[in-house]
């Protein structure tokens, strides 16, 4: 009688048969008992293990499953396929075009307003208003109290500079 | 409501918003947009005063100028017009005006609209300023010193008259 750990090729058929499932049930008691008795054949047996593992590792990262059909089935009909809710998105998609067009008519709406001079700016109750001033440095009063009048007043030298907050000579 | 129906709702008040605002926002009374080019003439009265304390008196073409600028406690007790004309111009074009005092004054009607008149007005060696004016509103720009007083430039634009045929 030989090394009862040495793997023979019916220990090996019958590993693989077991491994799968396919042993009868008084030879699957058997072969399990045998399993005990020879460590060889069990390492054999966790080798088939981690490679079938492996196996099966390699071929989910290889293929990503398409889970709608799974999903699908779990979700209610309604959400699914409805016809109503198809029209509706057809629906939507026949007027989408319109949001553009609103987008390009609202823009154009702002800057005629803006063009027009109505829409941004108060209303000025006096005839006139300024809207930008540079005096290149000097002193300068705006003087717009009067409705019908904007008075832009530059101060020229040190007495008219001196008399700011009061009457203003002009010598 | 989703927000697609709310996009859509949105996008077709924005349409309707935007014809209604063309339509509120252009000019009635000159759909065609006249005025904005140089094609029609504004009208603006011009007036260069010398301002004083010489004893002369107020000049009776200045009443008007020096009424306003007292009533802002600008003292003087002379004032005397140099020069008056009326100016004839378009969006755009630049008038130019020779100061008694050697200084150059610059005028240039921006924009014509229906809340008045948009002028770039650049006085030299005195102020730049852009001042929006209606009808018979007055701008008075004090223009630097002349002979012992002040020159004061005033611009006033005029209301637009309907051109004749021609």
């Amino acid at each position: 009688m030989g090394d009862s750990n040495a793997m023979t090729e019916r220990d090996e058929a019958r590993l693989h048969a077991y491994h799968d499932g396919e042993l009868p049930a008084l030879a699957r008691w058997r072969f399990e008992r045998e399993l005990r008795r020879r460590p060889a054949l069990r390492g054999e047996l966790v080798s088939l293990r981690a490679l079938r593992g492996a196996l099966q590792d390699l071929d989910e990262s290889a293929a990503a499953p398409d889970l709608w059909d799974a999903v699908a089935t779990r979700l209610p009909r309604s959400a699914v396929h409805e016809p109503a809710r198809e029209r509706t998105q057809q629906g939507r998609g026949a007027i989408w075009w319109l949001a553009p067009i609103g987008a390009a008519a609202a823009t154009a709406a702002i800057v005629l307003a803006v063009v027009y001079g109505g829409l941004f700016a108060t209303p000025a109750e006096s005839g006139g208003s300024l809207r930008w001033i540079d005096s290149e440095g000097q002193s300068v009063m705006v003087l717009d109290d009067d409705p019908d009048t904007t008075i832009i007043w530059v101060l020229d030298g040190a007495t008219e500079g001196a008399s700011r907050g009061g009457p203003i000579d002009v010598v | 409501m989703t927000w697609s129906r709310v996009a859509a709702g949105l996008a077709a008040s924005l349409a309707l918003l935007g014809l209604c605002a063309g339509t509120a926002f252009a000019d009635p009374q000159n759909p065609k947009g006249e005025g904005k080019g140089r094609g029609k003439s504004i009208q603006m009265r011009m007036m260069v005063t010398r301002l004083s304390n010489d004893g002369r008196g107020v000049d009776p073409k200045a009443k008007d100028l020096e009424s306003k600028l007292s009533s802002q406690g600008i003292r003087f007790d002379s004032a005397e017009v140099l020069q008056k004309k009326q100016l004839e111009m378009g969006v755009g074009e630049v008038h130019t005006i020779d100061l008694p005092n050697g200084r150059k004054a610059r005028v240039q009607p921006l924009h014509q609209g229906e809340d008045g008149l948009l002028m770039g007005v650049d006085v030299e060696g005195s102020s730049k300023a852009d001042v929006r004016a209606r009808p018979n509103h007055t701008v008075i720009f004090s223009a630097g010193p002349f002979r012992d007083g002040k020159l004061v430039l005033s611009l006033e634009p005029v209301e637009s008259q309907s051109e004749p045929p021609k």
